[in-house]
């Protein structure tokens, strides 16, 4: 990785989003304003409010969940991409308004909604059954992950909650060294849009002929339906969001893979209809 | 024989054919690989996918140390199904209430989110036409 792409996964890390959390919409000045990193979980939040927030004070960090314009919001997606999920799925969303109002709810749990038992233990496992999901896929077993020592998985999960991105990458590098191991497939999940299913598939990183494969290219093997063969001419009625980034289709699936990953080492793409006007940033 | 659930049913012999087009008659799927369907408008893929994938998948379940072993080991289970259905039918299989510990795996590996689809872990995690779900009362893998 060169010093030039280390800044940029350091960005994609540093990322933030202003988030309100409002327990009484009666009362808003009962809110709590929070810049949460991206790639952080609800669940690490949680214990911020229940400190911080008199009505909560008294509650279970189990029973504690949030809500944005009607929508549970899934306690074990990262933050950034429950962000990118709420703000590109809705064009015309209040919440491309920042900060970001979320409610806190501490009763009336949606079980048939959400995952239960949201917590910081809970989150932690599913992050690390996660970051060996990835192995998997990339690597054809979870030995990366496993032939770290205790205290260097314990690391990965430390450095995430307490925001230490040299810390992270100290043990994360030792699992996506390639050497010796032969690349399978891209840890990739594809979201789109009017409540589809989550879309994870097997892509490679190279195609038949060992030439390294586009970010469309993945995108065609995953979601045939996408993308025409070859045709780069007409404008898709589609983007591909990830960060709050607009991706070129373009992009090297390896570069974008060791790069744009969340700190489970997924990437979570979203593919959405572009915003009217849009003036966001594209890489 | 076990019983049949409304969402996984058992299989009533034992598999002959361990292989993944067993996944039957749903030839209505243009999502399959290659093929080169025309390009869709976004809302019209988005129609596609979320037509229910009625196909079944094949789970072989593998009890680990002193987890109970089931009466049989493969079922089907549709593919559109959550892997949180999977985790219930065990456990009505196993008698086990919900406070009883299980952990269940991927091809011995790791534990997916409860509301990861049970298609994608097939495609992307299955092997000989199945998908191999490991189970035990004592967590494994970490």
């Amino acid at each position: 990785m060169t010093d030039k792409d280390r800044e940029i996964a350091r960005a994609i890390w540093n990322g933030k989003i202003p988030i309100q959390f409002i327990v009484d919409p009666a009362n808003p000045r009962d809110a709590l304003f929070i810049e949460v990193p991206r790639y952080s979980f609800l669940p690490l939040i949680t214990p911020q409010l229940i400190t911080h927030v008199d009505q909560l004070q008294a509650s279970e960090p189990h029973s504690i969940w949030y809500e944005y314009d009607g929508e549970p919001l899934k306690w074990h997606y990262p933050v950034g991409l429950l962000y990118d999920i709420v703000t590109r799925m809705r064009p015309n969303s209040a919440a491309q308004q920042l900060p970001w109002r979320i409610l806190v709810h501490n009763e009336n749990f949606p079980e048939t909604v959400l995952l239960r038992n949201p917590g910081i233990e809970t989150i932690q496992d599913m992050y690390m059954s996660m970051i060996k999901e990835a192995d998997f896929l990339r690597h054809g077993s979870t030995k990366k992950v496993m032939n770290l020592s205790k205290q260097d998985q314990t690391q990965l999960w430390h450095a995430l909650s307490t925001e230490r991105y040299d810390d992270h990458w100290n043990v994360n590098q030792h699992i996506l060294d390639d050497r010796g191991v032969p690349l399978r497939s891209v840890p990739i999940r594809l979201y789109l849009p009017n409540q589809c299913p989550v879309i994870q598939d097997t892509a490679s990183f190279t195609n038949d002929e060992g030439n390294l494969m586009t970010l469309g290219d993945v995108l065609k093997t995953i979601v045939p339906g996408l993308i025409v063969t070859g045709d780069t001419t007409t404008a898709p009625d589609f983007v591909v969001v990830s960060h709050g980034i607009e991706l070129s289709l373009h992009t090297p699936i390896r570069w974008a893979s060791d790069h744009l990953s969340y700190p489970d080492n997924f990437l979570h793409i979203i593919i959405c209809r572009p915003i009217p006007s849009s003036s966001s940033p594209s890489l | 024989m076990s019983q049949a659930s409304p969402s996984s049913e058992a299989l009533s012999s034992p598999i002959t054919t361990a292989d993944s087009t067993s996944t039957t008659a749903d030839d209505d799927k243009d999502v399959e690989h290659g093929k080169t369907p025309p390009a869709q408008s976004l809302d019209e893929l988005v129609n596609t996918l979320k037509t229910k994938d009625t196909s079944k998948v094949i789970v072989r379940f593998a009890a680990i140390g002193n987890a109970p072993i089931l009466k049989q080991s493969y079922y089907k289970i549709t593919a559109s199904n959550k892997f949180q259905t999977v985790i219930q039918f065990l456990r009505k299989e196993l008698r086990y209430q919900g406070s009883d510990p299980l952990f269940l795996y991927i091809n011995s590996a790791f534990s997916p989110a409860p509301d990861e689809i049970v298609s994608n872990l097939y495609k992307c995690f299955g092997t000989g036409g199945h998908l191999i779900i490991n189970y035990c009362t004592t967590a494994a893998w970490g």
